[in-house]
């Protein structure tokens, strides 16, 4: 299991040309399977080391390799083929279309990319929807502003792990739940970590920290600590 | 293709009013392009047909009359007279009129044994005795029956006043042309009943000099001479409709350049719309751009979105345009002219045109995230 998945080197993103640096000379390496908090206050960069882990935003200097290959080499329509393959996102806000039903944000990146039939779709949300617990219900049909903050972030984690990805990478994945639902995430992440999935999320809920096989602290941009537990 | 017709289904419903205004503005143009192109085809033909039969040497004569005039050996006499200095093109009876409807006067024409012979109408002569033949235009369906006789009042210039005549109706007519058939194109017809009258024992129409009055179209080699001709037959008038034809002409092709500044500002307004329509997207639906950069979005998928919408904007835009026009054109009962190939194809190009600046939005999207 100690295969390194994700390599940052002296990781470097700047805004404002240079003028206010977000993220200073930032390294770790994570492993294969490994369950990885990104600590550190608001301001300090967190989500913008996310969203370069998951190719949303370009660095200006260092490496960052994901399962061996630079994103940022790549062309957009590499890196989105990337993204789908290897990679799962759930963003601060679950970047959720409320509109929508859970069916139709949950197929939302097989609709872009994979040639399933509309069977094998709702077959694959199905059972994703079994994974996270929303099989209760006839959750499939219902629309997204409806359901509670807990829902609404299990469908934001199947969406991202409908293309089966081998690293999952979350920004604030429990911000807004109580602590019976935090626990069953907790649970939830765990079962897919034992699974072989890679998590990356950034979080201040110490009670997640417990469970993670490694802690990231950012501090105005730097790694204090890159401890494994 | 299901999963693009599932997304653009999904888009669609939540952006209604943008794409429903875009439909409306996308009908109204091949509405108004129909009416542009009817127009300028329709002068074109006009000023063809007047360039081919010379018209600056056709005049026309008023002549009074009197009740028991007959047209047809008038006409015929007038014509063997003229020789080669000129030839009767047709003649128009002042028309009586009716009150039958309320605020609306009705224009009855009335049609000789010989005219109606030539049309191959009124062929078994008035059936009823004491009743005319007639038919009416299709708007008076609802007013008379087939095969039924009605009694209708005749307008105030008549000789007689208060005068009824009874009426037998043996058809309805949509098409205008019959009622005046010889040359419609230079005056318009607005005449909705045509009465079979053999013998001319309708009352006869005054104008507003209280004078019967009938007028004739004729080609004239010779105008003094014709004039001469003319003078033996109770002339009133004798003037050449060319400066009539000229101004109306006239009219209508400066109209035409005002027709085209309309529909480039329609052009116009319609890139703008539909462009518009999906700058409103990325901004109002911002987060709906985000979402789908976290779904890897891709370039083929969004072409393809844009291409599938132009195409469908295109052609129900087109066909219910077309539709509406059509529908029109038998309300009002004028013309269809065939402009579909032209209106389609200037909507194409400008669809193409869309098509290819959206496309070039792509990058865009792709930062939207950043």
């Amino acid at each position: 299991m100690n295969e390194p998945i994700i390599e940052v080197k002296k990781l470097t993103k700047t805004y404002n040309h240079g003028d206010y640096c977000v993220l200073d000379r930032v390294s770790f390496t994570i492993n294969k399977g490994e369950l990885v908090a990104i600590v550190g206050q608001s301001g300090s960069g967190k989500t913008t080391l996310l969203n370069i882990l998951y190719g949303l935003t370009d660095y200006d200097e260092g490496i960052y390799k994901a399962n061996n290959t630079i994103l940022q080499n790549l062309s957009i329509k590499e890196k989105q083929k990337f993204r789908h393959n290897y990679l799962g996102y759930v963003p601060q806000d679950y970047g959720l279309i409320k509109e929508w039903s859970v069916y139709d944000n949950i197929s939302l990146p097989l609709l872009f990319h994979e040639k399933k039939s509309t069977k094998e779709i709702k077959y694959c949300i199905n059972s994703m929807l079994r994974r996270v617990h929303l099989n209760k219900f006839d959750y499939m049909n219902r629309k997204v502003a409806l359901l509670s903050g807990g829902e609404q972030q299990r469908v934001a984690l199947s969406r991202a792990l409908i293309t089966n990805p081998q690293i999952l990478i979350a920004d604030e994945l429990t911000s807004a739940l109580d602590y019976k639902m935090t626990i069953n995430i907790i649970s939830l992440l765990l079962e897919f970590c034992n699974a072989g999935l890679t998590i990356i999320f950034a979080t201040h809920d110490e009670k997640l920290l417990e469970q993670c096989s490694k802690i990231i602290y950012l501090q105005n941009g730097k790694v204090i600590t890159d401890n494994g537990l | 293709m299901d999963k693009l017709k599932r997304f653009l289904y999904l888009i669609g419903m939540n952006f209604k009013f943008p794409i429903g205004y875009c439909a409306l503005v996308s009908v109204s143009l091949v509405f108004y392009f129909n009416f542009c192109f009817t127009q300028y085809t329709n002068l074109k033909n006009r000023n063809e047909f007047l360039e081919k039969i010379n018209y600056t040497n056709i005049y026309q004569a008023t002549l009074a009359i009197t009740p028991d005039f007959n047209y047809n050996s008038i006409i015929a006499d007038i014509n063997f007279n003229l020789g080669t200095n000129g030839r009767i093109l047709n003649f128009d009876r002042n028309p009586l009129y009716t009150t039958i409807k309320k605020n609306q006067t009705i224009i009855i024409r009335t049609i000789t044994k010989e005219e109606a012979s030539l049309y191959h109408i009124f062929d078994h002569g008035n059936k009823n005795s004491g009743a005319y033949s007639a038919i009416v235009g299709n708007k008076f369906k609802n007013d008379f029956k087939i095969g039924q006789a009605y009694d209708i009042p005749l307008g105030i210039y008549v000789h007689e006043m208060n005068k009824q005549i009874n009426i037998n109706i043996i058809g309805y007519c949509n098409n205008q042309l019959l009622f005046d058939p010889g040359y419609g194109d230079l005056g318009r017809v607005d005449n909705e009943i045509l009465i079979y009258d053999p013998d001319n024992t309708l009352p006869v129409h005054l104008n507003q000099f209280n004078t019967p009055v009938f007028k004739i179209y004729l080609y004239v080699n010779n105008d003094r001479e014709a004039l001469n001709i003319l003078s033996n037959y109770c002339l009133i008038k004798f003037n050449k409709i060319q400066n009539k034809i000229d101004k109306f002409s006239a009219i209508k092709a400066n109209l035409l350049p005002a027709y085209s500044k309309f529909m480039l500002l329609g052009i116009l307004l319609y890139l703008v719309l539909y462009i518009n329509l999906y700058v409103l997207f990325y901004y109002k639906k911002k987060k709906y751009i985000i979402t789908f950069n976290i779904c890897n979005f891709t370039k083929k998928f969004y072409i393809l979105c844009i291409g599938v919408t132009n195409l469908v904007q295109l052609i129900t835009g087109f066909m219910i345009g077309q539709l509406l026009w059509i529908f029109y054109c038998i309300i009002s009962r004028s013309f269809y002219v065939h402009n579909e190939f032209i209106i389609f194809t200037l909507l194409f190009f400008i669809h193409f045109i869309i098509f290819i600046i959206l496309s070039w939005r792509y990058p865009y999207i792709e930062r939207t995230y950043h």
